[in-house]
């Protein structure tokens, strides 16, 4: 009797060990792909901004920016926020955007940001 | 006088073989699904790893690139071919569980693995999104246990010359 409860007990600890680490293991794996998307949303946003005019690159026209449908369906409570900070390098103009993806993961807040300078070109726009 | 024989009864060498065969049984389960789960994340960890390197090399192609089309070859196969600053020529084919880029005139090839099986199409820039041109990316994603289709969309900003180069290729 005394041997069949230990091999019970042995068992639940074994199965109980195995359940915990599979459910750690997936939890990685969900978290580690929300970080790439959000890394690559806040790469998308990024790109969107080094493509646009310099005179669109206000405060207003980056409040308007939206993470993308599939983003905001995989990331939950997710967010994004782009802010531009104008300033001067000697003779240049420079803009210093900064794009935060922010989204809820495991009950923790989690974020990405991404920082890029533009500098203005007289030549292109 | 009767002599005492130490030893087991067989009931109790029964309860320990069947006991011991359980925990073994259980320990074998535990392990294949261990094994199972480790695979399946080793396979996503890759195809994120490949969907992140491709992202990085597309949108180093399209800052370089001086126009960009859309083609088919024979078997009307979609593929992508950029040219580059200097003539040099890019192309991205699509095969059924890779994407693969190749370098024209160094014969150079680099394929990006989705072993679950990728559809990929690009969306060139138009009036509104500027210089932006759009990779779409869906692949099966085994999260959670069960399969998914995920979806990534690569964004990648051309110079500025290149605008009208495209608008052109687009219309052809």
């Amino acid at each position: 009797m005394l041997e069949t409860v230990a091999a019970i007990g042995i068992m639940a600890t074994a199965v109980a060990i195995g359940a915990q680490a599979a459910q750690m293991t997936a939890q990685q794996r969900r978290s580690e792909h929300e970080r790439a998307v959000a890394l690559q949303e806040a790469a998308n946003a990024m790109e969107r901004l080094s493509a646009a005019q310099w005179d669109e690159i206000t405060q207003t026209h980056l409040a308007e920016m939206r993470l993308s449908d599939e983003a905001a369906a995989l990331l939950p409570e997710s967010s994004l926020a782009a802010t531009v900070v104008d300033g001067r390098d000697g003779e240049l103009a420079t803009k210093r955007l900064a794009v935060t993806v922010a989204w809820r993961a495991g009950g923790a807040q989690r974020k990405i940001a991404l920082t890029h300078w533009r500098f203005q070109n007289k030549e292109q726009p | 006088m009767m002599r005492h024989r130490g030893g087991y009864s067989l009931i109790e060498m029964l309860a320990v073989v069947g006991a011991s065969s359980l925990i073994l049984a259980a320990i074998a389960g535990l392990l294949t699904l261990l094994l199972r789960v480790e695979a399946a994340a080793r396979k996503d960890a890759e195809a994120i790893a490949d969907a992140q390197r491709l992202a990085e090399q597309f949108r180093l192609d399209c800052r370089t690139a001086e126009g960009i089309d859309i083609a088919e070859d024979d078997g009307s196969t979609e593929y992508w071919e950029l040219t580059l600053s200097g003539g040099q020529m890019v192309s991205y084919f699509v095969g059924p569980e890779e994407v693969t880029r190749a370098v024209e005139d160094e014969s150079e090839f680099e394929s990006y693995c989705f072993p679950g099986g990728i559809s990929a199409s690009i969306e060139l820039p138009d009036e509104n999104s500027q210089r932006v041109v759009r990779l779409r990316l869906a692949w099966d994603y085994s999260a959670q246990g069960g399969a998914h289709r995920t979806h990534w969309a690569i964004e990648a900003a051309m110079p500025a010359g290149a605008s009208e180069r495209i608008a052109h290729e687009a219309n052809k």
